[in-house]
């Protein structure tokens, strides 16, 4: 529609000279970053769904205070790291968890309302395997890979919002790559 | 197992990252190699099944619409972008006021290890969501201790406390503070203290006296010592004045005896919240947040507070 996108900070500029519903295309352009970069970390999508709210309310409030020379999304990740850490604060250890898999693969998706039930339990299966892989792996390997494969986002933007060099970027996803095809390896020759 | 010689170009070719000419290659070869097709089929299709499962997870936990409707709602509008003016101004009144108290104490009987003896408190609202008497404070409003005493505070105050000598010290939570036989006293304390600059001063803190010294960060619960930054802070600066003094080198931690099984996992999260996204307290990673992977119980998700495992 739009001519040109505006970019970040054209829209934080607009929102801070009183256009304030203008706010909503930045939480569309970040929603699921924040989203996944949550639910990686967090025991229950009610809670993501919370601290992603949280997140960008808490944003929109001290937006003035945003420095626009960094990324929008590199500062989003800080706030929303920020009430991660406090709200596992306030549950202390004893955080009930739940079974994200199932939460998040629920019988009733548009994806698998026309499969054979066999299908939709070796997609589940595999879904979970994978799932447990990624979580074998170490953080600083999984986030730069959770953000190519479920983001999508280039190396470059990758490097910028994590403040690391390109080349560690992809050589992160890469070695997260190899751990993952040996332990999908290892996997098959168990299953 | 004896793999295809090709097989080590399979990574490449799924990240797009092999040149045009290899990959033409490559894509020659996999017509051939069904080793290398597999495998090659098998990694497009976790990524998708991943990329699938977020995906659905997202689409039925969006909230764009709640945001906007809590911000319409409760009328929220961005504040004043105080944090940068805040700090300079935070820094400028406490300079302003050492500079004060220093000369005025020239002229003050000689320094005890220890003082107390309290004659004036200054109290600074650092956050624009602290109250006094539940009510709420501008950021950088500034008042006097007598004026309101007995103070109930919520917060993050700057406090300038003048006896024999001056002492200037923050301190980021609730409590009621009022003098007592010349000391100041902190009671229903539920906060973290640091001496920010001037003399080691004497205080009590819920009925028990406490030394506040340089570079001393102490909490008397656990759960306080991530908001030793206010707000303000800790979103944009991860390179302001103060966080210098906070980090995880302090010289001194002080905690009472219910915060010592937390606060080494606090020390953490704190010195983590303080150089921000890139760098990791303790494991020398610049991995966004902890280290250490889940405990297995829950999919996906990092084991809860577990921020400074190695
Ligand atoms: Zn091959």
């Amino acid at each position: 529609m739009n001519k040109h996108e505006r970019t970040d900070q054209e829209l934080v500029q607009a929102v801070l000279a009183g256009e304030l519903e203008t706010f909503a295309e930045l939480v569309e352009r970040y929603e699921r970053l924040v989203f996944s970069f949550l639910l990686t970390r967090l025991n229950d999508l009610q809670e993501v769904e919370d601290i992603v709210q949280e997140t960008f309310v808490k944003a929109f409030r001290h937006l003035a205070s945003f420095d626009c020379e960094r990324r929008f999304a590199a500062w989003l990740l800080t706030i929303a790291r920020n009430l991660l850490i406090d709200s596992r604060r306030k549950a202390g250890r004893s955080v009930a968890s739940t079974n994200l898999v199932n939460e998040v693969m629920l019988t009733d998706s548009a994806r698998e309302a026309g499969s054979q039930p066999s299908e939709i339990v070796v997609r589940r299966e595999r879904f979970r395997s994978i799932v447990v892989m990624i979580q074998e792996l170490p953080e600083e390997l999984r986030t730069p890979f959770l953000m190519r494969v479920i983001n999508e986002l280039p190396y470059q933007e990758i490097a910028e919002i994590l403040d690391v060099p390109l080349q560690t970027v992809k050589n992160r996803i890469f070695k997260a790559r190899g751990i993952l095809r040996e332990k999908r390896e290892n996997y098959e020759k168990m299953s | 197992m004896k793999r295809c010689p090709e097989n080590d170009k399979i990574l490449l070719f799924c990240e797009h990252e092999l040149s045009e000419v290899e990959r033409a290659q490559f894509e020659l070869h996999i017509q051939t190699c069904s080793e290398c097709r597999e495998e090659v089929k098998q990694i497009s299709s976790d990524d998708s099944l991943l990329r699938e499962g977020v995906e659905e997870a997202f689409s039925r936990h969006r909230v764009t619409s709640r945001i906007m409707q809590q911000i319409r709602s409760e009328k929220i509008e961005p504040l004043p972008a105080n944090n940068q003016r805040g700090w300079r101004y935070f820094w400028l009144t406490a300079f302003a006021l050492l500079t004060v108290f220093a000369v005025a104490s020239l002229y003050m009987p000689a320094a005890v290890k220890y003082h107390g003896r309290a004659t004036g408190v200054m109290i600074q609202a650092l956050t624009d969501n602290s109250t006094l008497q539940g009510a709420h404070l501008a950021a950088d409003q500034t008042f006097d201790l007598a004026a309101f005493e007995p103070a109930a505070l919520d917060g993050c105050f700057l406090f300038t406390v003048t006896a024999d000598q001056t002492s200037v010290f923050k301190i980021s939570g609730s409590t009621g503070i009022r003098r007592s036989e010349g000391l100041l006293e902190f009671f229903d304390t539920t906060a973290t203290f640091e001496l920010i600059s001037g003399a080691r001063l004497t205080i009590i803190v819920n009925g028990k006296r406490q030394q506040l010294e340089r570079k001393t960060v102490f909490s008397t619960t656990a759960a306080a010592i991530d908001d030793l930054q206010p707000d303000a802070v800790s979103l944009a600066g991860l390179d302001r004045p103060l966080t210098a003094s906070t980090t995880a080198e302090a010289d001194a931690i002080i905690t009472s005896d219910e915060a010592d099984t937390a606060s080494s996992a606090d020390q953490a999260e704190l010195a983590s919240i303080t150089t921000g996204l890139s760098a990791e307290a303790g494991t020398g990673s610049d991995s966004l947040i902890d280290q250490t992977p889940g405990s297995g119980k829950n999919p996906f998700a990092d084991e809860p507070l577990d921020l400074n495992g190695n």
